[in-house]
Formats: C-alpha cells, sequence, structure tokens
C-alpha cells in the first residue's frame, strides 16, 4: 500500500513496515502535484479516467519545469481527474 | 482586436482545408494539386461545421491548397466571424494579398503569408510578386512565415539584409518538418519524447476539417503526408464534442513513428490544458 505520512509518500507493506519512497522522480512528482491540486490522497483503488489526465501527469514527471507555465488553476473537476491519474500513475511506478 | 497570442494560449486550432488547389509547388509541401478544383466553399458544409463547433474556442485556420483561389472567401470569413468563439486565420503565398488586399486591413483577422519558399546561395525565392515587401511590425495582425528549412540554416548569413526586416514580431518562424518527402534523409530535429506524441495525438497541431471529402482528418501532418492515412471521422455533434474535450484522438501507429516537431515545452502548456478542462 502507498500512503501520505508527514508529507512524504510511504510503501507500508503487509506487515504494516513503512519505507519511505526514495525514487527521486516520484518524489518531485508528489511535489509538483500538490502544488498543482492541493492535499492529495493515495488510495489503494485505482480508477480510469481519460488519457489526456493521464498524459499531464506523465509529462509533469518528465518535465517538473512543466507546472511553471501554468497560470490558470484546474478547477475542482479536472483537479479530481488528475489525482486519480496520479494515483494510478503512482501504482503503476511503484508496483 | 486579437491579440495572437491569446489566440494561441486559448484557442484550439484546426485546419479547414478549404481547398487542394494551389498556384504553387513547394518543393516541401504533398497537400497540393495544381488541378483547378472545388474552388467554391460549400457554405452549408461550413454553416453546419461551425454550429458543431459553436460553443468553443476555435481558431480557424483557412489554408490548403492556397485559400486565394478559393471564390467565396470573403463570405467563408464573414461566416467564421459571424460567431465571437471562432478566430479566422488565412495562410496563403500572398495570392491573397492580390485578390483579397482587405483581408490585410481586418486585425481581426490573422494573415499569414508564406511568402518565401527558400533560401539558396544566389537568391531567396519568393512565391508572390517580387515587389511585396515584407510585413514589417503591424498592429493589422499581418505575418510572415518563414520555414526554416536546411537551406534556411545553410544560407541565411548571406541575406543581412532581408534578415533584418524580418527580425520583428510579426514574423512566425517555423520549424522545418515532415512534409518532404524525404524528410527522414534531412532530419534536423530529434524524434519528440513519447509523452509529447502522446499529448500531440489527444489534439494534434492541428485537426483538419477536409471540404473536399467533407471529413474530420485526425492528424494535418499525416494527411499531408499521404504515405499514411490519417485517421478519417464523420462530422457530427458527437465527435466534435469528443474531439474538442481530447476524448476522440487516439495514439496512432504513425504517432509511434512520427518526426514532427514538437516544441521542447510541450505540445500545449498546462496554462491551455487547465483553460480547455476548466470549461
Amino acid at each position: 500500500m502507498i500512503d501520505v505520512i508527514n508529507d512524504k509518500l510511504v510503501l507500508i507493506d503487509d506487515m504494516g513496515n513503512m519505507a519511505p519512497i526514495e525514487d527521486e522522480a516520484i518524489k518531485e512528482l508528489y511535489v509538483s502535484m500538490k502544488e498543482l491540486l492541493g492535499d492529495i490522497n493515495i488510495i489503494e483503488e485505482v480508477k480510469e479516467v481519460e488519457p489526456i489526465y493521464s498524459y499531464i501527469v506523465e509529462k509533469i514527471y518528465t518535465m517538473p519545469d512543466y507546472i511553471k507555465w501554468n497560470e490558470v488553476p484546474f478547477k475542482d473537476k479536472p483537479k479530481e481527474k488528475l489525482a486519480i491519474a496520479f494515483n494510478k500513475f503512482i501504482h503503476d511506478k511503484i508496483n | 482586436m486579437i491579440r495572437l497570442i491569446d489566440v494561441q494560449n486559448n484557442y484550439l486550432a484546426i485546419d479547414f482545408f478549404l481547398t487542394m488547389t494551389c498556384n504553387k509547388d513547394c518543393h516541401y509541401c504533398t497537400s497540393y494539386t495544381l488541378e483547378q478544383r472545388n474552388l467554391t466553399v460549400d457554405m452549408d458544409f461550413l454553416r453546419s461545421t461551425l454550429h458543431y463547433l459553436r460553443n468553443y474556442k476555435v481558431r480557424c485556420n483557412l489554408l490548403g491548397g492556397e485559400p486565394g483561389l478559393v471564390k467565396n472567401l470573403d463570405e467563408v470569413i464573414a461566416e467564421i466571424k459571424s460567431n465571437p468563439n471562432h478566430v479566422c486565420e488565412v495562410l496563403s503565398n500572398s495570392t491573397v494579398r492580390r485578390r483579397y488586399p482587405q483581408i490585410l486591413k481586418d486585425p481581426d483577422i490573422i494573415y499569414v503569408e508564406h511568402m518565401i519558399l527558400d533560401f539558396y546561395e544566389h537568391e531567396i525565392t519568393l512565391l508572390g510578386n517580387p515587389n511585396y515587401e515584407y510585413h514589417d511590425e503591424n498592429e493589422f495582425n499581418n505575418y510572415n512565415l518563414v520555414i526554416k528549412t536546411p537551406n534556411f540554416e545553410k544560407y541565411k548569413h548571406l541575406y543581412p539584409e532581408a534578415m533584418a526586416k524580418l527580425d520583428n514580431k510579426n514574423t512566425l518562424w517555423k520549424e522545418f518538418n515532415g512534409r518532404a518527402p524525404n524528410f527522414g534523409e534531412i532530419q534536423i530535429t530529434k524524434q519528440a519524447a513519447e509523452i509529447d506524441r502522446k499529448m500531440c495525438a489527444a489534439f494534434p497541431m492541428v485537426p483538419v476539417i477536409n471540404f473536399e471529402n467533407q471529413n474530420l482528418v485526425h492528424c494535418s501532418k499525416k494527411f499531408a503526408n499521404n504515405a499514411i492515412t490519417s485517421k478519417e471521422f464523420e462530422i457530427t455533434q458527437e465527435n466534435i464534442d469528443k474531439m474538442m474535450t481530447f476524448k476522440l484522438f487516439k495514439y496512432e501507429s504513425y504517432c509511434e513513428t512520427c518526426t514532427e516537431y514538437v516544441q521542447p515545452k510541450g505540445h500545449f502548456n498546462i496554462k491551455k490544458y487547465a483553460s480547455i478542462l476548466n470549461e
């Protein structure tokens, strides 16, 4: 299971042991997504959204500077979909 | 008056290939025929297409072919301009300057003139009247378009005067792209990253409304480079709605091998995605 503890992404195994995720690119993505969306919940259930949301997350992952060009904040609905896409991306990367 | 930067940031561009007929044969273009055909736009088809697009901010790029050869271009432009959500752009080899000079005086039409065919060792070859001046900095939204062909890189230093005249905010510099039949042998830029090609596939730099076949074509580049046929769709309200919300077009096999230039900062900036997805 993946969760956020003390504002850090951690991996929790079946025994409840916690290990921080050390992958720098994923840590940076988390920071960027938080900047874009506010607080993010990591959920176990991985849902699907339209590919464009996954592409935006992947673009931020490959190019963290990408969010710097955002002068227009996302509204609630696209934010929600981006959060879902982020969740899926994190699970795919880590599992 | 419209500002190009606002249009670039907030509108999705669609190429309107009004006719495939052109009066020039640029060596890097495969998107034309010298046969004189379909020179009168079917206004019923145009009106229904614009109706489907009525609620979306669209930059309608009129080209083909050469739009200056279209007999009812004034009528086409008036129809597009009747909806405040739609901005009209005309791309011409300067035939429009000769046949429809009033377009250049209307600051609400973006007029882009592709006047220079190429740079050679002995001359700059022009597509139109050699007495036409390049556009100076102006508020009429008249722009020079210069394609950075391999020759441009090679010979531009031979033409300091022309380069000085073109050095203003009304000149658009376009990367050379894969329309040349032998592009693979003279590729200048590296293939864009996969994620950029995926984002491009979702809404290409320009999908096409093809007025000859009266359908919607995924990608103008693959439409033009007809070695591979780009996916085609019927023009319906459902398909237009899906297209404008990034749900119609998929990452196709031709996207995997595509070598078109994509901005290093991404296909569209995130601000543009936010403004469209927030609608």
